[in-house]
């Protein structure tokens, strides 16, 4: 039997994270009514010359370093030119001769072991549109036009799914670490072509090449890889059908590929050098500049969590698996200096909450001033972690002042021992049958009986002294 | 009164380029030239995105962009003078582009000290133009110096309309790419389709010469004809900007019809048959020279 090798290359795109769009000056955040977030530059009307966004280029620069890329001193931009709807101007800017950077590496690793994968190059772009089709007529929303992407082209180095996916998310980490792009793959500011096509091994000549598009979670990336491997093989063992290189698109629902329509395949973009955008040289102190500002990446937080903080790996590992929660660990500390609290609460509570709430680690929005209060009130007591743990939902989903809330809904711990006296007193005149059961032997009903209390107490008492002092009232 | 062509925008008023496909389409803001010069001016409509001659120029001051030499060479027929800015010297913010690598916009008139007075005052950076140069106050003084005329061939000569249309209709390809029919201007009715609707709307509303330069533009830049085409149109203007006797000469005497200093990006007043040309940023020079030759 023959034996296949996979060969695949990435195309990433990842949205540059600026205020505004790449060549004039319209927000570039995601979201907004049709056509907010558009002028007559980035609407394709006639007159507004492309002037380039110094910050988007500042962020290329960061996705170069992290890549370890060689960067172009002089880079300039070419016009992409097809017809479309959804690109106004009838041309994509984009960089062809001169791209930003080129001959990058990124350290990957699988279960196999680590492996370098090496890129071809990153340029910057700029995105299209977007159209709405209804039953007659067809829309178009220019709000994400223009706004900066950088596509990263790999090297055909990847041989399975599992490196890709490796792959993904250390990019992922990488520019969401350096501040060059949230990498959201739901909302599509990170998206990923693969190039694939089978040789038996041992074979150096690449097979016939399908370029599959439309995947956007990882999960799909990874059957995408799988379903369209099997059709390369099947074909090439049964000979059921002839491979032909074409663009396929995904359908995550059917978990098949299907070809895109065959204008999409067959078009000469005539690529010519834009004369409205001047050369951009990227000189030394300017890279320099940019590498001196790079936040943390995530290996050196993680290592400065696990040694000088001493905190435990897997919730480091977590911690630092997401750009926000890192943010999140960071903020929180500096207002709280308790690393190892700030971790199990991140870690144990607040993912629980996001969770309930139907929110990924990326999504959570917290108000870290407002957290880091919420665990200085149960550090000295005010509140215990019961009440602690509702408040952090609060906190969370409407935002409120945890210090004002338990002032005003008196949630404060009962610190008077004659009220909790009081309490265990009315509680064992309730329950005898189960003070009997104590007294008899049978230990275990003091869980009963102590919840007894802290609910006559609405929760509000530390559980440590409702203890002691039920205990030593169950003594006589 | 100034006349300003229709392809350079004034708020609220059309701006067709001379063609039909921006038919309807009305200025959403003034361009930088326009802010700058304030005051009363009238609007003229010009040959099809300067491709085709006028008609006939408007009887006073004119503000143009005149990438093909059809108004500097009607202008000098009518006795006017047209001064042409070094590339890069007034701000094309609200310029509907032709081809990028050479629009400039240029001042017909019939008095060469008004004219550049009007030149000082809408020229100099723009920050909204990305390719100007960076001083924001210009000044075109005549220089003490006795200018230093050039009147033989030039190395190239034969290469000038070539280089400059295989380029031109390339950039203008890519920047008429926009009228589609779908967002702005003229869409054509009773068609079926997207591509329906593309095909009908640029048959109907570009002129020939426009369609002509689209075509001719699609075909340099397309995969067979790029290098031999394009590409090479591309070197050859490099020769051509290096092989000017700028450090013997200040001034290059050539006939009005000219293309050099648009291909070249060099400053030149044309009047009557004769077009005379400076380096970049040296228009003082030809204020003189132009008086000395008168």
């Amino acid at each position: 039997m023959r034996r296949y090798e996979v060969v695949m290359g990435l195309e990433v795109h990842a949205e540059l994270a600026t205020e505004t769009k790449l060549f004039c000056s319209c927000p570039a955040k995601f979201g907004g009514g049709p056509n907010e977030h558009v002028c007559p530059a980035c609407s394709g009307a006639p007159g507004m010359p492309a002037v380039a966004n110094r910050r988007a280029v500042e962020l290329g620069i960061a996705a170069a370093i992290v890549t370890n890329s060689e960067i172009t001193p002089v880079m300039t931009f070419d016009k992409k030119n097809y017809f479309y709807p959804d690109l106004p101007t009838g041309y994509q800017i984009t960089q062809i001769t001169a791209p930003i950077c080129r001959n990058g590496r990124v350290e990957i690793e699988t279960g196999a072991g680590a492996k370098t994968i090496t890129l071809k190059q990153i340029h910057i772009e700029e995105d299209a549109g977007k159209l709405i089709h209804d039953a007659r007529s067809t829309l178009v929303d220019f709000n994400r036009t223009s706004v900066p992407l950088v596509e990263i082209v790999s090297n055909a180095d990847f041989r399975t799914a599992a490196e890709v996916v490796a792959y993904l998310e250390k990019l992922r980490s990488l520019l969401s670490f350096a501040g060059v792009s949230d990498c959201k793959m739901q909302e599509g500011s990170m998206r990923c072509d693969v190039n694939l096509s089978v040789r038996e091994v041992g074979s150096h000549a690449l097979g016939v090449r399908a370029e599959i598009k439309n995947m956007n979670s990882l999960k799909a990336i990874a059957a995408a890889i799988e379903y369209e491997a099997q059709r390369h093989i099947d074909a090439l063992e049964t000979g059921s059908e002839t491979l032909i290189q074409e663009t396929r698109r995904w359908d995550d629902d059917l978990g098949e590929t299907f070809p895109m329509r065959e204008k999409e395949n067959a078009n000469d973009y005539r690529y010519f050098p834009n004369p409205e955008i001047m050369p951009i040289r990227i000189g030394e102190d300017w890279i320099e500049r940019v590498r001196n500002s790079l936040p943390e990446p995530a290996h050196e937080k993680y290592a400065r969590m696990v040694g000088p903080l001493g905190l435990p790996e897997a919730d480091s590992r977590i911690i630092t698996g997401s750009k926000n929660l890192s943010d999140i660990f960071d903020t929180t500390t500096a207002a709280f200096n308790n690393p190892k609290e700030v971790v199990h609460w991140i870690v144990v509570e607040l993912l629980a909450v996001a969770k309930g709430d139907n929110k990924g680690e990326d999504d959570i929005a917290i108000d870290s001033g407002k957290f880091a209060k919420l665990l200085e009130l149960v550090e000295e007591k005010v509140i215990n972690r019961n009440v602690g743990k509702k408040l952090l939902k609060l906190v969370l989903t409407e935002g409120i002042d945890p210090e004002d809330y338990v002032r005003k809904n008196n949630l404060g711990l009962v610190n008077d021992t004659g009220a909790i006296d009081e309490a265990i007193r009315t509680v064992l005149s309730q329950q005898k049958k189960s003070v009997e059961e104590y007294r008899g032997g049978n230990e275990k009903v003091i869980g009963f009986l102590m919840g007894q209390v802290m609910r006559s107490l609405g929760g509000k008492a530390d559980p440590k002294v409702v203890g002691e002092r039920l205990s030593s009232a169950l003594q006589f | 009164m100034i006349y300003i062509d229709d392809s350079i925008l004034q708020k609220g008023k059309p701006a067709t380029a001379g063609s039909k496909i921006l038919e309807g389409y009305v200025a959403p803001y003034d361009a930088e030239a326009v802010t700058r010069l304030g005051g009363e001016t009238a609007q003229v409509r010009l040959g099809e995105f300067g491709l085709e001659p006028p008609d006939e120029l408007p009887d006073g001051t004119l503000l143009c962009n005149d990438d093909f030499g059809h108004i500097r060479i009607l202008a000098a027929k009518r006795g006017l003078y047209t001064l042409r800015p070094t590339y890069g010297t007034v701000s094309r913010y609200g310029l509907i582009p032709t081809a990028c690598s050479m629009d400039q916009i240029c001042i017909v008139c019939g008095d060469l000290a008004e004219g550049f007075s009007l030149l000082e005052k809408i020229a100099g950076k723009d920050e909204k133009d990305g390719a100007m140069f960076p001083e924001t106050n210009c000044r075109y003084d005549k220089p003490d110096a006795p200018v230093r005329l050039h009147e033989g061939a030039l190395p190239y000569a034969e290469l000038y309309q070539s280089v400059l249309n295989i380029l031109a209709f390339a950039e203008i390809s890519g920047n008429l790419s926009r009228y589609d029919g779908v967002k702005l201007g003229f869409r054509a009715e009773g068609y079926t389709g997207l591509d329906g609707m593309y095909i009908k709307t640029r048959s109907e509303g570009f002129g020939l010469a426009a369609k002509l330069a689209v075509l001719m533009g699609c075909l340099v830049l397309s995969k067979e004809h790029y290098d031999a085409l394009y590409d090479k149109a591309m070197r050859i203007r490099r020769l051509i900007r290096e092989s000017l006797p700028f450090d013997r000469f200040d001034v290059l005497a050539l006939p009005v019809d000219n293309p050099l200093p648009v291909l070249a990006g060099l400053p030149s007043l044309t009047f009557g048959s004769v077009q005379l040309a400076a380096n970049v940023k040296n228009e003082g020079v030809l204020l003189k020279a132009m008086e000395a030759v008168l």
